[in-house]
C-alpha cells in the first residue's frame, strides 16, 4: 500500500483512494484481528495504523481549527467524524479514544467525561505517555502491558473501555500530487510532467524475465505428464476441443502456407496504409525510384479482394497479415447481418474514425492504459452478399462502393483545396476519408453480386493460388508429429494427394481437372480424422504403435477418400461445364491409376486380369461421372450441352451414324423422364436423369483430351469463320430467345387481323405457315412504279402507270389495310457513302419473319429484296385507302352529305395516275367539309385534309416544311 | 373483304362447293331442332370451320354474323392473370382454349358454365340453346377434356358444343362417345381447280387450267393455301400464264434444302449444319410435326426404294415421340437415314 500516504489536509477532499484503502482492513470481523491471526501480525498492523494515522490526521487538524475559532471544539469535532467517518466506524463497533497530552492538560477532564456520553469517541492524544516496546507493535489492548515510555506508541479506548496501543508511524517520502494523479489517469501532454508516465525500462523486463520464467513451467509440466495428444500450439494456449483446422491455423506472418509472393503483396499492401493508419511512426521509404514511389502514393487502392477456392487459407491470410501489420481484426462474416445499414453505420465507423478506444493491461504494478490497436476490418464470404436494392441484404456491395467513391471524391477535393473553405457549408459527409484499410475475401471473383468491385479502379484484386505439395506435407507432417502421430512422409504425402484427389505418379497430372486441389483445410479435416483413426487402432491393437505409412494410407483410406473424400469435396465445383467436358473424355476425365488402384482391392476376386482391370476402372469412372452430375442438379443443361456439343468431339463411328442414332434414344429417353419428374411431379424416377448423360458417355468418351481452352478455342474459331445462326454452344438458347421474338410478331399480327381472319386463323402455326409467306408476296406486287421528284428528305411520289399495275397496287393496299400491315418510313445511315437514305419497314415485321438465316442458296424460292418505290407506292395508296375508307363511314352516317359528294367519291375510287397533277390531286380531295359532313365551300388549294401527295405536292414550300418536321423529326 | 380467302368464302350450307352430301346432312341436323354435340375434324384446309359457320347460320339466322371479339380475364389458382380473346355472337361463342397453354382447364370450367347457366336472352332465336365452339379441341390437355365431359352431359339443355379438330387421336374416348362425329376430308385437286376457277372468274382474272391444277397439287389438298396461293400468284404477275411459277412458302423450301443436305453426306458436321436449320425453322413457330412431316416428302422422292418404308416409319415413330416428349427441340438433327 504505497499510496495510503498521509495526505496534506488541504487536499483530502480530493483524494478518494484514501478512503477506498481504508475500507480494505476487515475489522468488523472481529474486534481484534490481530489476536486471531499472529500469522498476518505486520501486515494487520500495518493497516490498522494507517486508519488511524488518517483519524488522527483529521481529528487533530480539526482541533486546531476549532480552538482557533473559539468554537466548541467538540462540536466541531463530532461534525467532522460524522462525516468523514460515518461510513466505516459505526461497522467498527468500537469508539476510538486518542490520548493527547497537550490537549488533556488544557481541557477537564470532566468535560471529557461529560461528553463521552453523547458522543461516541473522544479523542485524546496521550501517545507520548506512552512509550512502546522493542519489539514493536503491542496488539494487547488492555492497559496494563502498555509501556509508556515508547513515545511513538497511542493508546486507544474504546466505548466499552478497551484500550488499544498504536505506534506512530515514522516519516514517509512525500508523494507529490501530480505523481498520485498521474498514476491514476493519463492526462494531456504538456500538463503535467512526462517524467512520471510510462513503466521503466528495467522493471519491464524484469517482468518480461518473470513472465518467461512463470511460462516455462507449464510446458515442462505438460510434456511430462501427457506426452501423446495434446500440443501446445504456438501461442501457447491448450486448446483441448478445438478442432485441427482452428488448432493448426497459422498465427504468424512465417507460418503462412503457400505462395509467398502473395503473402508479400497482402502485407505490403497492408503497410502502405501505415502513412494513413500510423501518421508519426511511419518510417520514411528509402526511395529506391521514382516511378514505384508514385505508385506506392498516388494508386493506392483503399479495399483488397482476395479470392481464391475455399481451403487455401485467405480468411487466414487476411487475418495474419492484419495482426503482423499492428492492426486489429474486425471480422464481418456470413453470419453477420449484411446490409446496406451495416456499411452505412458499422463499417463506416470502423473504417472512418481513429478509434480512441483503448487497452487496460493489468500487471503488478497497476493498470497500464495503452492505446489501442487500430482496426482492420475483413469481410468475409463477400459472395454470398446478395446483390439487389430490396430484401435485408440488398446493396451492400453498393454501399460500399459508395464509400469507397465518397472517400475518393474527399480526398481529391482535399487536394484541390488546400486550405479549408469556411464558405462552402461541409454536408454530413464531406469529412469522410477512409482511414482503415479493408480486405474483402471471396470464393468466386466473377460472381454476379460483385461485378462493381471488379470494375472499380479502386479495388486490389489478389488471386490466392494453390500451395505446393510439398510445402503443404511438410507442414502436415508437423502437425502429425506434434499430435504423436507416427507418420512416413511418404505416407503423408500419399494423404494429401488422396484428398486432394490427384496422384502424382498417374501419368496425368490434371492440372484444371480437379478443382479440389490445393485445399489444405480439406486435408487437415481428413488429417484429424486419420488421426484418430490411428488412434482407435492403436488401442484396440494392444498398444502396438500404429505408423501412418503409404500402405497403410492405401490400405484403409484411399477407397472411402476416393469415393467420398474427393468427388464430395472436390468434385462438383466445376457445376454443369465440368460435368459436359468430363463426359466427353474417357474415363470422365478421373487419373486411371489411381480408379484402378481402388479397384485392384475389392474386385480382385470378380474380374480377372488386365481386361477386369480396366473395365472395372471404367465403371469406376462411370460411377463417379454419375455422382457429379447428381450433384450438379442441372440434369437438363448437362443434356442439352451434351446435345449440342458431341456433334464437334472426336469420336469413332461408323457409316451409318449409328451412335448419333443410340444417342437419340437416350435423348429421348431423358426427355420422357425428365417431363415425367418435372411436369409429372413422379420424383422417383429422379434418380434416373443421370443415366442418358451416362449413356452420352459410353457413346462418345474418346482418350483424346481436350482441355477446356482448347475447346474454347475451337468454339470461338467456329463463331468467327461461320456466322451462320444457331450454331456453338448457345444454339438452344439463341433459338428459344429466336422463338420468343418471332412468337410476340406472330402474336401482333394475329390481334391485327381483320375479324373474320382472326376467325380463321386461330393459331400462330397457322398464320406462320400458311398465311405469313403468302402474305409477303401479296404485299410485294410486281410493279415498275415510277419515282417523281423528290431528294434527300423530300419525298417523292411513286406511282405506276400502267391499269394493270394500278388495280395489283390497290389489290395489295387492299390485303394491307386487311391484315394491319403498314410501312414506316425509317431513316437509316448509310454505311459507306456516308449519305442517309430511307427505307420502309414492314410493322409487323412480316418480311423478318419469313426470311431464314440459314437459307444457303437465294434461289427461286427466296425473296428478293423489296424495291424501296414498291413499298412506297404502297404506302401512298394505303395512307389515300385510309381516306377514302374513313370518308366512306363518314359518308354512310350522314347520308344528308349532298349529292355533290356522290358525284365526287366515284372520282375517288378511279385510281389515279402518278403523274404529279396538283389540279387533280386537289381536286379529287377538295371538298373540304365540317364537323357535320357538309361541304364547306373553298377557294384557293385545300390544305389540312392531309393526304401526303396532295401535302407533298402543295405549292406553298412553308406547308411543305412543316409537314417535314411534323412526320420526321427534323426542323428545316 | 380483301383477301380472297376470305372474300369467297361460303356464307350458308348452299353455296358451299364440295361434299354436298356433308352439306346435307348438316343441314337436316340444323333443322331437326335436335342438334348434338359435334366433333368435326379433318385436315387443315378442308373447310371445317366454313361448314361450321353456315351450319350455324342455318340454326339461327343471319344473327350469327355478326360477330366481336372481346377478351376476357381469368384467374387462375396460382393467382395468374389470363387474358383469353373470345369471339362471340349473340348466339354462339369461339374459344381456342390451347391460346392459354396449361390453363385451359380452367376457362373450359369457368367460361363454359357460365355460359351454360344462362339462358338465352333472344327469345326471338329459332333455338333455345347457345353454341360453343372450341377450336383445335386436339389441343386440349386432359384436364380440360376431363371438365368438358360432364358439363356436356349437365348443361345439354342450355348448351351444345362443336369441337374442331385435326384429328380425333388427341381427344379422349368419353367425349368422342358423346359427339356426334363428322369427317370432313381434304377437297379432291378437281374439286380446288373448281373453286379457283370461279374464284378467278368471278375476280376478272385469266384463266390458266394449268396453274391451277398445280396450285392444288403444291397446295396438299388445302384450299386455304390454295386460295393464297392464286393470290399470291396473281399479285406477282400481271398476266398468269400454265407455266408461270409457283414459288413455294419459304419455310418449305428450307426444307427442301435440307432434305438435300441430309443426302450430301453423313458426318457429324453435316449434323451441325442441319441442326442450325431445324432450329430456325422452330424459332419461327414453325411447328415440329409440319417440318418433320414435309421433310418425310422431301426425302422420298431421293432415296432408293428399298428405305422408303423404313424412312417413313421412322418419321412416324420420332413424330410420335414428338408428341409425347415435352422438349421438342431436340428433335433436330435426328438420325439420317439410308
Amino acid at each position: 500500500m504505497p499510496l495510503t500516504s498521509s495526505p496534506v489536509a488541504a487536499y483530502q477532499p480530493s483524494s478518494p483512494p484514501i478512503l477506498e484503502a481504508r475500507k480494505r482492513p476487515l475489522p468488523n470481523e472481529s474486534p481484534h484481528p490481530a489476536k486471531k491471526r499472529p500469522s498476518e501480525h505486520e501486515w494487520s498492523k500495518e493497516g490498522e495504523v494507517d486508519q488511524l494515522e488518517n483519524l488522527d490526521a483529521h481529528l487533530l487538524h480539526k482541533y486546531e481549527e476549532g480552538l482557533k475559532a473559539q468554537i466548541n471544539p467538540v462540536e466541531s469535532c463530532k461534525s467532522t467524524i460524522d462525516s468523514s467517518l460515518a461510513a466505516p466506524l459505526p461497522q467498527l463497533g468500537t469508539s476510538v479514544f486518542r490520548s493527547n497530552r497537550h490537549l488533556q492538560g488544557r481541557r477537564d477532564a470532566a468535560s471529557c467525561s461529560r461528553n463521552r456520553e453523547c458522543m461516541p469517541f473522544v479523542p485524546l492524544r496521550e501517545g507520548n505517555l506512552i512509550p512502546s516496546d522493542g519489539s514493536g507493535y503491542e496488539p494487547e489492548p488492555t492497559s496494563q502491558s502498555l509501556n509508556l515510555s515508547d513515545p511513538n506508541l497511542f493508546r486507544i479506548r474504546t466505548t466499552s473501555g478497551k484500550i488499544f496501543s498504536v505506534r506512530e508511524k515514522g516519516t514517509q517520502t512525500r508523494v507529490t500530487y501530480e505523481q498520485l494523479i498521474s498514476r491514476r489517469s493519463t492526462t494531456e501532454n504538456g500538463k503535467a510532467q512526462k517524467s512520471y508516465y510510462g513503466i521503466e525500462i528495467h522493471k519491464l523486463l524484469d517482468q518480461a524475465a518473470e513472465d518467461g520464467r512463470t511460462k516455462k513451467i507449464p510446458p515442462e509440466l505438460v510434456d511430462s505428464l501427457q506426452p501423446s495428444i495434446e500440443v501446445i500450439t504456438k501461442g501457447g494456449k491448450r486448446s483441448r476441443t478445438s478442432l485441427w483446422t482452428e488448432k493448426y491455423r497459422a498465427r504468424k506472418f512465417t507460418d503462412l502456407v503457400g505462395d509467398e509472393r502473395t503473402h508479400r503483396t497482402v502485407l505490403r499492401w497492408l503497410k502502405g496504409w501505415d502513412s494513413v493508419v500510423f501518421p508519426g511512426s511511419s518510417r520514411p521509404k528509402p526511395k529506391q525510384n521514382p516511378f514505384e514511389e508514385g505508385v506506392g502514393e498516388g494508386i493506392h487502392r483503399k479495399i483488397m479482394l482476395l479470392t481464391g477456392p475455399p481451403g487455401l487459407g485467405k480468411t487466414t491470410l487476411a487475418h495474419v497479415c492484419a495482426r503482423q501489420a499492428g492492426y486489429e481484426v474486425v471480422e464481418i462474416n456470413a453470419s453477420d447481418e449484411r446490409s446496406r445499414d451495416v456499411v452505412k453505420g458499422r463499417i463506416r465507423d470502423m473504417v472512418g474514425t481513429e478509434n480512441v478506444k483503448g487497452v487496460n493491461t493489468r500487471s503488478d504494478t497497476g493498470t497500464i492504459r495503452k492505446a489501442g490497436r487500430p482496426v482492420c476490418v475483413v469481410v468475409d464470404e463477400v459472395d454470398g452478399v446478395v446483390s439487389g436494392s430490396n430484401g435485408s441484404e440488398g446493396g451492400f456491395i453498393k454501399a460500399l462502393m459508395d464509400l469507397v467513391a465518397l472517400d475518393s471524391k474527399n480526398s481529391s477535393s482535399l487536394k484541390a483545396l488546400p486550405g479549408n473553405t469556411p464558405m462552402k457549408k461541409l454536408r454530413k459527409g464531406d469529412r469522410f476519408r477512409l482511414l482503415r484499410p479493408m480486405i474483402l475475401i471471396c470464393n468466386d471473383v466473377y460472381h454476379p453480386s460483385l461485378r462493381p468491385l471488379r470494375s472499380s479502379s479502386m479495388v486490389e484484386i489478389v488471386h490466392i493460388r494453390r500451395p505446393s505439395l510439398d510445402k503443404v506435407v511438410a507442414r502436415m507432417r508437423a502437425v502429425f508429429e506434434k499430435e504423436d502421430v507416427a507418420c512416413d512422409g511418404d505416407g503423408v504425402r500419399r494423404l494429401c494427394e488422396a484428398a486432394w484427389g490427384t496422384n502424382s505418379r498417374g501419368g496425368n497430372p490434371s492440372s484444371s481437372s480437379n478443382t479440389g486441389e490445393g485445399d489444405m483445410r480439406g486435408i487437415l479435416v481428413v488429417g484429424e480424422w486419420v488421426a484418430s483413426k490411428l488412434r482407435a487402432m492403436q488401442t484396440a491393437a494392444d498398444r502396438k504403435p500404429v505408423r501412418l505409412t503409404r500402405a497403410w494410407v492405401e490400405k484403409n483410406l484411399l477407397e472411402s477418400l476416393s469415393y467420398g473424400g474427393v468427388s464430395v469435396r472436390g468434385v462438383g465445383r466445376g457445376g454443369a461445364k465440368e460435368a459436359v467436358e468430363r463426359v466427353f473424355q474417357d474415363c470422365a476425365g478421373f487419373p486411371r491409376a489411381e480408379v484402378s488402384a481402388v479397384i485392384d482391392i475389392d474386385t480382385e476376386g470378380l474380374l480377372g486380369g488386365s481386361a477386369g482391370v480396366s473395365e472395372a476402372a471404367k465403371q469406376r469412372a462411370i460411377e463417379r461421372l454419375r455422382e457429379i452430375i447428381d450433384m450438379s442438379c442441372e440434369t437438363d443443361r448437362i443434356m442439352t450441352d451434351c446435345f449440342s456439343a458431341y456433334p464437334s468431339k472426336p469420336f469413332q463411328d461408323d457409316t451409318y451414324l449409328s451412335k448419333p442414332n443410340a444417342a437419340y434414344e437416350w435423348l429421348h429417353f431423358h426427355d420422357c423422364l425428365s417431363s415425367k419428374v418435372h411436369a409429372g411431379q413422379e420424383w422417383e424416377l429422379a434418380g434416373y436423369l443421370s443415366q442418358s448423360t451416362l449413356g452420352f458417355h459410353q457413346l462418345f468418351a474418346s482418350p483424346v483430351k481436350y482441355s477446356s481452352a482448347d475447346g474454347q478455342k475451337r468454339w470461338d474459331e467456329d463463331v468467327e469463320e461461320d456466322p451462320v445462326p444457331f450454331s456453338g454452344p448457345k444454339a438452344d438458347y439463341e433459338a428459344s430467345e429466336t422463338l420468343k421474338q418471332n412468337k410476340a410478331v406472330l402474336q401482333s399480327v394475329h390481334s391485327s387481323l381483320s375479324i373474320p381472319l382472326f376467325r380463321s386463323f386461330r393459331s400462330l402455326e397457322d398464320i406462320a405457315t400458311d398465311l405469313v409467306p403468302y402474305l409477303v408476296r401479296l404485299l410485294t406486287p410486281n410493279v415498275k412504279p415510277i419515282v417523281v421528284g423528290g431528294s434527300g428528305e423530300q419525298k417523292g411520289i411513286a406511282s405506276v402507270r400502267r391499269n394493270t399495275e394500278k388495280v395489283m397496287l390497290e389489290r395489295a393496299v387492299n390485303v394491307m389495310g386487311d391484315v394491319g400491315v403498314t410501312f414506316e418510313r425509317n431513316r437509316v445511315d448509310g454505311g459507306l457513302s456516308g449519305s442517309s437514305s430511307y427505307i420502309y419497314r414492314m410493322e409487323p415485321p412480316l418480311d423478318t419473319l419469313s426470311t431464314f438465316e440459314t437459307t444457303s442458296l437465294n434461289g427461286q424460292g427466296m425473296l428478293l429484296p423489296v424495291r424501296y418505290a414498291i413499298r412506297q407506292a404502297l404506302d401512298q395508296e394505303y395512307h389515300k385507302h385510309l381516306i377514302r375508307q374513313s370518308a366512306e363511314s363518314r359518308q354512310a352516317r350522314y347520308k344528308a352529305g349532298g349529292t355533290l359528294d356522290q358525284d365526287n367519291f366515284p372520282d375517288a375510287n378511279v385510281p389515279k395516275s402518278g403523274s404529279v397533277d396538283e389540279g387533280r390531286i386537289s381536286k379529287v380531295f377538295k371538298p373540304k367539309r365540317d364537323f357535320f359532313g357538309r361541304i364547306i365551300p373553298e377557294s384557293g388549294p385545300v390544305s389540312g385534309e392531309g393526304t401526303r401527295s396532295e401535302m407533298k405536292s402543295n405549292v406553298k414550300p412553308t406547308e411543305k416544311k412543316v409537314w417535314v418536321s411534323f412526320h420526321e423529326g427534323f426542323s428545316k | 373483304m380483301a383477301l380472297l380467302v376470305d372474300k369467297y368464302r361460303p356464307r350458308s350450307l348452299e353455296t358451299l362447293t364440295y361434299h354436298a352430301d356433308l352439306s346435307e346432312r348438316l343441314r337436316s341436323l340444323a333443322q331437326s331442332g335436335d342438334f348434338p354435340h359435334l366433333l368435326v375434324y379433318g385436315p387443315s384446309g378442308a373447310g371445317k370451320k366454313t361448314r361450321i359457320v353456315t351450319t350455324l347460320r342455318e340454326l339461327y339466322g343471319p344473327g350469327v354474323e355478326k360477330i366481336k371479339i372481346d377478351s376476357r380475364i381469368f384467374q387462375t389458382t396460382s393467382n395468374r392473370k389470363l387474358e383469353f380473346n373470345i369471339v362471340s355472337s349473340v348466339y354462339h361463342l369461339e374459344i381456342t382454349p390451347s391460346d392459354v397453354g396449361n390453363f385451359d382447364r380452367v376457362v373450359v370450367q369457368d367460361l363454359l358454365k357460365e355460359v351454360a347457366q344462362t339462358q338465352q336472352v333472344d327469345q326471338a332465336a329459332r333455338q333455345r340453346f347457345k353454341v360453343v365452339v372450341i377450336n383445335e379441341a386436339d389441343h386440349l390437355s386432359r384436364d380440360a377434356q376431363a371438365a368438358l365431359r360432364r358439363t356436356m352431359e349437365k348443361y345439354s339443355p342450355n348448351l351444345r358444343l362443336i369441337l374442331l379438330a385435326n384429328s380425333t387421336a388427341n381427344i379422349i374416348a368419353p367425349i368422342r362417345s358423346r359427339t356426334l362425329l363428322v369427317r370432313v376430308a381434304a377437297p379432291t385437286h378437281d374439286d380446288i381447280c373448281k373453286v379457283l376457277q370461279k374464284v378467278g372468274k368471278a375476280e376478272g382474272w385469266a384463266e390458266a387450267e394449268g396453274l391451277n391444277r398445280r396450285i392444288a397439287r403444291d397446295s396438299g389438298r388445302n384450299l386455304r393455301r390454295a386460295l393464297l396461293m392464286f393470290e399470291s400468284v396473281h399479285a406477282q404477275n400481271e398476266t398468269v400464264t400454265d407455266k408461270t411459277p409457283i414459288p413455294p412458302p419459304d419455310w418449305e423450301a428450307l426444307i427442301a434444302q435440307i432434305a438435300d443436305d441430309i443426302m450430301i453426306e453423313h458426318t457429324p458436321a453435316q449434323i451441325l449444319i442441319v441442326r442450325a436449320k431445324l432450329y430456325d425453322l422452330l424459332s419461327h413457330c414453325i411447328p415440329p410435326s409440319t417440318i418433320l412431316k414435309t421433310l418425310t416428302f422431301k426425302l422420298i422422292p431421293k432415296i432408293d426404294d428399298a428405305l422408303k418404308g423404313d424412312v417413313i416409319k421412322w418419321s412416324a415413330f420420332y413424330e410420335h415421340r414428338i408428341r409425347t416428349g415435352s422438349v421438342s427441340s431436340w428433335m433436330p438433327g435426328r438420325g439420317m437415314w439410308s
